[in-house]
């Protein structure tokens, strides 16, 4: 138990970061968390120590995601790998009109909302193969056992979300007239 | 080699995963061509974006409940999981445990009191075994179990 509080603590903060950026929330964040480190705990015994216990979370936490996702598919027309945004978000939305004061915490905000509706656009597979690559560092062998497909997978995933986050970027920068207005 | 393969080695070339061959397959070919070194660049500007977006830091509390939560013994665990809560179903389950436990309790405790022994129809079949002489006496002596039962009881057949 001792080690595994200790486990906990170490990568705990990380775990949240990745459970905020797959599910866009905070309360969907931490219920992802508490999951993971429960499901961890229950089958501690099975975790193969020569491996490192951060991709076995991440892996867990990714697997609970997937299950949720599925839940709400049912519902609801949800693709995990299809080209294109799922949701209704215009890309053109996904940028500010001129670049804030940089360093300034509004522009932090500003920038952290951007990025996560920028995630929350891209379709479930994307998101989680991108936020593990570019957000917590991981490499395509580490990504490819979190997500259970082949290397081969992980870097088609990584580079069609990539693809979808530049396709925002390079959007030509809005006006700042209030779309209200036109109408 | 279709475009987008070619962007997706551009990708991998970016995240440092090609083996060495590619690796430099692409870098002599960026240096040649110039669409695919804005295509280079504009990934990177992708990629880098989302790095340096601001961490989530955890909720305080959330560490706490969890750390809690798992000091808990796995049985427990796994009983709120399974259970749902559900004050009805407690005391009757809790009356039921108790009621078990104590059947099985008295069921294995079941033996007769030592003082409940009938000894006396058990000392005259001995007894009446002895003088019929059914066995030879120095059998019986080599035993040395009648005389402890008759030293026991004070009451020897020798006497007798």
């Amino acid at each position: 138990m001792r080690d595994f509080s200790e486990l906990i603590r170490r990568c705990g903060e990380k775990a949240y970061n990745f459970a905020f950026r797959l599910s866009g929330n905070e309360q969907d964040a931490r219920d992802l968390v508490q999951g993971a480190f429960a499901r961890a705990w229950e089958h501690f015994g099975s975790y193969d120590e020569s491996k490192p216990f951060e991709t076995w979370l991440y892996k867990i936490l990714h697997n609970i995601y997937l299950d949720e996702v599925r839940r709400y598919a049912h519902s609801h027309v949800v693709s995990l790998d299809a080209p294109a945004p799922r949701e209704e978000t215009s890309w053109d939305e996904l940028l500010p009109g001129t670049d804030p004061e940089p360093g300034s915490g509004m522009m932090r905000r500003e920038e952290d909302e951007m990025v996560q509706k920028a995630l929350n656009a891209l379709p479930p597979h994307y998101r989680a193969a991108v936020a593990l690559c570019d957000m917590e560092g991981l490499s395509y062998e580490q990504i490819s056992e979190i997500m259970s497909c082949p290397v081969g997978t992980v870097r088609s995933r990584i580079h069609q979300g990539r693809e979808l986050v530049r396709r925002a970027l390079t959007r030509p920068p809005k006006t700042g007239v209030n779309r209200h207005e036109h109408a | 080699m279709s475009m987008h393969e070619k962007n997706e080695l551009i990708s991998a070339y970016l995240d440092g995963e090609l083996a060495a061959e590619e690796e430099s397959a692409v870098r002599e070919h960026l240096a040649s061509c110039p669409d695919c070194r804005e295509e280079h660049a504009s990934l990177r500007a992708a990629k880098s974006w989302l790095a340096r977006a601001p961490r989530r830091a955890m909720p305080p509390e959330l560490m706490a409940k969890i750390e809690a939560s798992l000091s808990r013994p796995l049985w427990r665990q796994i009983c709120d999981r399974l259970l749902p809560p559900m004050p009805v179903w407690a005391p009757a389950g809790a009356l039921a445990t108790a009621a078990l436990t104590a059947v099985v309790w008295f069921g294995a405790h079941r033996t007769a009191p030592a003082g409940d022994i009938p000894l006396e129809p058990l000392l005259a079949a001995h007894c009446r075994y002895t003088a019929e002489a059914l066995v030879p006496a120095s059998e019986l002596v080599a035993s040395n179990y009648s005389a402890q039962l008759n030293a026991y009881y004070g009451d020897s057949s020798d006497q007798e």
